[in-house]
């Protein structure tokens, strides 16, 4: 697209959707909600609708994948055909939903305790049901949930989202239009016990000290992030 | 004072649990579970099956041949009975049907040795409950259970690996108290109110 086409990210100093550049989307987490998943999550974020379904530990099919020492992590991001305008209107695997669910995958085999599962396989089930840009950092985020639901033991409760850049301004928590149109965009996933970073992709450039301002914008979010998901397992257990 | 703590979370190093990792002598807990302040205890609120030497199981005959049969206990745990070598005894056995055992020996996470109970006849109850929730289906010094069995006049066999075979008596009221357990594990006194529940609806 050519720079004629960009549409305005940033009117009156307000972006599109009226937030400041450091604020959040509303983010709304059910734990639990499919009975027949060992462990689950809904997250709204935004206009993002993601189901996490997680499966297992069990035995690890086809066994030639299995690993004597450790569990193995399969992990499946999809979008749903109805879950955008038009990119996505067929179902089914594509180059970018692979590299998802691999970098997906990985950032949870930093954090679930694989070595006490010998031989056995934990199923992610990432569906995204509508999407409106950052649906890789909803899914870790609602993933993590799911996992914790599951009683699978972990490090940490993993959060994830993105920042990036709008000309020189810093900006937190991309929307479909920003992602798509922002000059630098930037998912990070966090593991907030001691702030390591497990999944860090970048479009576009940033300089040193913008790309130190991303970071500290998405610890800050962290806290908020955290909190949600802590809220959405506590309330399973409510007395 | 209870409160839920979450993977990550930071606790004293003088609780003892399994559910927690130590990282630079500093412990974390890995699982969801409820910290009760007064007795320094994690409860697990959800959680696997981890063998415990003598503890009594129930699972399906999934396989045997000459001298060994194959016992699921859980989604990734394999139990194995070794057939003994003389005749005076012999176990007849098929696959599908459910066994009561004890775990002898500890092999592997994913295999333990078992020494035969009986066999549980095909007809009775199975349910599934989560693993974490057994201590509270056995309760203090078998409280529950006893409990439970005394008001129902059932016959209950209750595996660690979180299968319960009932059969007899009042099964139906039995099940609602397992229901009960299962959906309230984690509040105080529960023992009272399954208690309350059992005698109104005798």
């Amino acid at each position: 697209m050519s720079g004629k086409d960009k549409p305005e990210l940033i009117i009156n100093g307000k972006r599109t959707d009226g937030r400041d550049f450091n604020e959040l989307r509303n983010i709304k987490i059910k734990a639990g909600v499919l009975s027949n998943a060992d462990g689950s999550a809904y997250l709204e974020w935004g206009n993002n609708k993601v189901l996490v379904a997680v499966f297992g530990p069990k035995e690890a099919f086809p066994k030639h994948l299995s690993d004597d020492t450790k569990a193995v992590i399969k992990c499946n991001y999809a979008m749903a055909p109805f879950s955008s305008l038009s990119e996505h209107n067929r179902s089914g695997p594509n180059r970018r939903a692979v590299e998802i669910s691999k970098v997906t995958r990985e950032v949870f085999e930093n954090v679930v305790m694989l070595n006490k599962f010998p031989g056995a396989e934990i199923d992610i089930f990432i569906e995204i049901l509508q999407s409106d840009g950052g649906t890789r950092a909803a899914g870790i985020t609602a993933a993590a949930v799911a996992l914790a639901n599951a009683g699978i033991p972990m490090k940490d409760l993993v959060y994830a989202v993105s920042a990036g850049r709008i000309g020189d301004k810093i900006t937190l928590d991309f929307n479909m239009i920003e992602d798509n149109f922002s000059d630098s965009d930037m998912p990070v996933a966090v593991s907030p016990r001691n702030k390591e970073i497990l999944l860090l992709q970048m479009d576009g450039g940033l300089t040193k000290e913008q790309f130190n301002q991303c970071i500290s914008y998405i610890m800050d979010a962290g806290k908020t992030i955290s909190a949600k998901q802590q809220e959405a397992l506590a309330e399973l257990y409510k007395q | 004072m209870r409160k839920i703590v979450f993977p990550g979370t930071e606790i004293d190093r003088s609780i003892n649990t399994e559910y927690s990792y130590t990282e630079f002598n500093k412990k974390y807990i890995s699982v969801l579970s409820m910290y009760d302040s007064e007795t320094n205890t994690i409860i697990p609120l959800e959680g696997f099956w981890h063998p415990n030497l003598g503890e009594k199981v129930v699972g399906v005959v999934v396989d045997y041949d000459r001298s060994k049969i194959y016992v699921e206990l859980s989604s990734f745990v394999q139990g194995v009975i070794e057939l003994p070598k003389h005749f005076d005894n012999p176990i007849k056995i098929d696959k599908g049907e459910l066994v009561e055992a004890t775990v002898s020996a500890i092999q592997s996470k994913v295999e333990v040795s078992l020494l035969f109970n009986k066999i549980l006849d095909s007809d009775g109850i199975v349910i599934r409950m989560p693993v974490v929730k057994m201590p509270r289906v056995i309760g203090k010094n078998n409280t529950m259970i006893s409990q439970i069995i005394e008001y129902t006049k059932s016959n209950i066999i209750v595996g660690m690996n979180g299968v319960i075979w009932l059969k007899g008596g009042n099964a139906d009221l039995a099940l609602k108290a397992f229901e009960e357990i299962n959906k309230n594990a984690h509040i105080h006194g529960l023992t009272n109110k399954i208690k309350e529940m059992l005698t109104s609806s005798k």
